[in-house]
């Protein structure tokens, strides 16, 4: 009895074998897609354009010796076109590690976001800490670039959002959950940053201000500077006041900002920002004359280059910072109330008020 | 008297059974010599009946002696000779003598749980020594020793060792019945006992802790638990166990406090790793390949591109290479187990990945887990351990890495669940001795 009980088991463990013949997906049957970009393909019948960066992987990690393939196929959706794409390689589509989305400018020109947006938040496979961005003039060029410096496939785009690798100042990032709720969020618009490429190298210094679905605005390098201080409070930035023979240049390490609305038919956004650092350029023996007063005219120098972005971004009807969201959340959130402040936003006033702390003038030799 | 004995045993070439005469009295005298001390039989026998011989002297020797005991029935007397008891007969009275031969006179060095600080003596395989070695660590007058002769084939004595002023009762009489009831056949060890007082066959984890160590034993009486001897074993069981002191090391508490914890948290995450870690590969290498971070996932992609099976069946071919070489280290010789260690670990770890048979990342994982698992200080632990994981095995193959959460999650349920005679297993605090539960398990 427990000998054919014995053997039963055994019979049972063996079919474990027929197991590969099955829908395990090994990580050597999975094709890893690095980078996707999604563009606007100019054929009615096929408007998107989907191009997939797929790694080559290898066992041996070195520098310049990242191997990847690009595929691109065209079709009516991007899922038709994810699925035509799978007809062309020979192992599974893998979105697992796919962090990188580009949407051409030009898609989002004519289609909007929107219909991108819902694929990328739909699959399972893609993770919601994928960085989003605009590919400028469209997403092939960036998806295409092979950079030489890139130890494995997709990883140089990659190191250049958020902390990770780089911690470029006029980078703005975003992540593909964030976008999603800017996407869906009353008085919140989202910000994409623009990607081109440059000299065998990728270019992130500039940012999209989109309404819900189009882009309104780009913003150059210097506002995308201001913009990520003031909105996001990131660090490691400078801050620039003109001066001749030489500007002064501050670098700062620390940058906290808050926003404050006041006032209830006229409201005033008061942007509070506060940046700490030392002095990376300046002429010799400059903090001993007026300390103080080197730090309130820097301070008002950014105060009247964030005033005028700022009203730059509301005078293009857009709302990146929430200031709509902060005044929902501030009063009482009757009907109409978002009626009201979509009247008031056009008029609202901005009130940049910076503190500036000098902490030295850097390392003493 | 010799013609009773003689009816039971026949005659075995190694008994002796003779009359003795010194011209004044006679005496018969049967015993096992291999049995016996020889020494003491003469010192206590021979010399006084031989050339010393007083009768009102013998008689009295006989009569009040400790060592002589009378008036056993006539159907135990084979029973105590067996034991190495010398029986004789002088002047119609039947008179005992103890005078069983000790193989082992002073404590054994510490084996299975060596201890850097910590004493060296072990217990060794006799129970009076044992006894002697638990008296001179746990020197109280309420330190209690009951005796039990199980009515099986090997008879070896079984002493329970309590402390009376903080046993539990209702564990304590539990224990007692279970150990007056134990069944026939050969008892050879404490692990065998240990195993058939804890009755349920197919437990996932002990409930009785084996120890060769004193101290251990003293400090588990000192809670107010059970301890079992029996003689021959040089291993005591310990009850009732909880989880946790499985992971304790008697090292522990003999170190400094900052780096017991810190050895205590490794050989946690030691476990966790030895249990979980292939299935964890195989779930992570067929099922969810984004939890890698990228680089991870690509080399593990390059190494496996030469794989030709699927990752349990490389994962089930390495841990039954490791678990092969090291049932066969365990049982080699000394001299040889070298050999086994070297041709296990350079040709089968270096030239498996070589041959392309398994993936670079899988023999790190084999060795971790052998490693991990020699960690864990109590080796029935290990043992379970070992086993357990080849259920998180199954449980990936099928269902990947939600099936090991949910398996982790059952088996913390079942630990849960669990009761080591009364006790909550899994219990993180102790409870105070005397309020354990009623029922036991």
């Amino acid at each position: 009895m427990i000998r054919h009980r014995t053997l039963l088991r055994c019979l049972c463990l063996t079919l474990l074998l027929a197991l590969g013949g099955c829908q395990m997906k090994d990580i050597d049957k999975r094709y890893f897609v690095v980078s996707a970009g999604f563009d606007y393909s100019d054929n009615p019948a096929a408007p998107y354009r989907v191009t997939l960066r797929l790694a080559l992987p290898s066992s041996k990690v070195e520098e310049g010796g990242a191997m990847s393939v690009v595929q691109t196929a065209d079709a009516a959706s991007i899922a038709e076109a994810v699925r035509h794409l799978k007809s062309t390689v020979d192992k599974e589509l893998e979105f697992g590690h796919c962090r990188e989305f580009i949407l051409g400018r030009k898609l989002i020109e004519k289609d909007g976001i929107d219909n991108s947006l819902q694929w990328l938040s739909r699959r399972r496979d893609i993770q919601s800490v994928s960085n989003v961005m605009v590919g400028d003039p469209d997403a092939y060029s960036v998806v295409n670039l092979k950079p030489k410096s890139e130890r494995y496939p997709g990883n140089s785009l990659f190191l250049s959002f958020g902390n990770e690798g780089t911690e470029a100042a006029n980078t703005v990032t975003t992540y593909l959950f964030d976008l999603y709720r800017r996407v869906y969020e009353t008085g919140l618009d989202p910000v994409l940053p623009v990607a081109n490429v440059f000299r065998d190298a990728y270019k992130i210094d500039r940012a999209a201000v989109l309404d819900k679905d189009k882009t309104r605005l780009f913003l150059d390098p210097d506002e995308t500077l201001l913009f990520n201080m003031t909105a996001f409070g990131v660090d490691n930035t400078i801050l620039v006041l003109p001066d001749k023979p030489l500007n002064i240049v501050l670098a700062a390490t620390h940058t906290t900002s808050k926003i404050n609305l006041k006032g209830g038919e006229d409201p005033v956004a008061v942007v509070n920002v506060s940046i700490e650092g030392f002095l990376e350029q300046s002429p010799p023996h400059l903090l001993e004359k007026d300390w103080g007063g080197l730090e309130r005219k820097m301070g008002k120098h950014f105060s009247e280059e964030a005033e005028r972005m700022l009203y730059k971004i509301r005078d293009a009807g857009v709302d990146p910072y929430g200031f709509g969201l902060h005044y929902l959340a501030d009063h009482h959130n009757a009907k109409g109330r978002w009626e009201k402040w979509k009247r008031l936003y056009p008029e609202i006033r901005f009130e940049v008020r910076a503190n500036v702390s000098i902490q030295g003038s850097g390392l003493i030799r | 008297m010799l013609e009773k004995v003689k009816e039971i045993l026949g005659t075995p070439s190694d008994f002796t059974a003779e009359t003795m005469d010194n011209g004044y009295a006679k005496m018969q005298i049967c015993f096992f010599p291999g049995m016996c001390d020889m020494d003491q039989l003469k010192d206590a026998i021979i010399v006084p009946f031989s050339y010393r011989f007083d009768p009102d002297e013998f008689r009295r020797l006989l009569h009040t002696s400790i060592g002589f005991m009378k008036d056993v029935p006539p159907e135990k007397w084979v029973d105590f000779l067996l034991k190495g008891y010398v029986i004789i007969e002088y002047e119609g009275e039947v008179f005992l003598f103890r005078a069983i031969r000790r193989m082992q006179t002073k404590p054994d060095q510490t084996q299975v749980e060596a201890s850097l600080q910590g004493p060296q003596s072990a217990f060794t395989e006799n129970l009076d020594l044992n006894l002697t070695l638990v008296r001179n660590l746990y020197n109280i007058p309420e330190l209690a020793v009951e005796n039990f002769e199980p009515q099986n084939q090997s008879k070896s004595k079984i002493a329970l060792l309590y402390d009376r002023a903080k046993r539990n009762e209702t564990t304590l009489e539990e224990v007692r019945k279970r150990l007056r009831d134990l069944d026939s056949g050969l008892l050879l060890s404490a692990g065998q006992l240990a195993k058939k007082i804890s009755q349920a066959k197919y437990r996932l984890f002990p409930i009785t802790q084996i120890t060769e160590r004193p101290d251990r034993l003293s400090i588990h009486l000192n809670k107010g638990k059970l301890a079992v001897l029996m003689d021959g074993s040089r291993f005591a069981i310990l009850l009732p166990v909880h989880f946790f002191d499985f992971m304790y090391a008697m090292d522990d508490h003999y170190e400094p406090s900052w780096m017991s914890r810190f050895l205590i948290g490794l050989r946690y995450v030691s476990m966790m790793l030895t249990l979980m870690l292939p299935a964890l590969y195989i779930s992570i290498v067929s099922y969810n390949p984004e939890v890698f971070r990228v680089q991870l996932a690509f080399t593990i992609d390059g190494s496996r591109a030469a794989v030709p099976y699927p990752s349990f069946i490389e994962v089930l071919l390495m841990l039954f290479m490791i678990e092969a070489l090291i049932e066969a280290s365990l049982r080699l010789p000394r001299s040889v187990g070298s050999t086994a260690a070297t041709v296990g670990g350079l040709i089968l770890g270096q030239a498996a990945q070589q041959a392309g048979l398994v993936s670079s990342i899988m023999i790190i994982v084999t060795s971790v887990v052998a490693i991990s698992n020699f960690v864990i200080p109590n080796s029935t632990f290990s043992y379970f351990i070992r086993i357990l994981k080849y259920a998180f095995v199954i449980v990936a193959v099928f269902a990947g890495l939600v099936g090991v959460v949910v398996g982790l999650f059952m088996l913390v349920v079942y630990l849960c669940n669990m009761r080591s005679f009364g006790e909550p297993y899994f219990a993180l605090f102790q409870s105070k001795a005397g309020k354990a539960s009623d029922k036991i398990q």
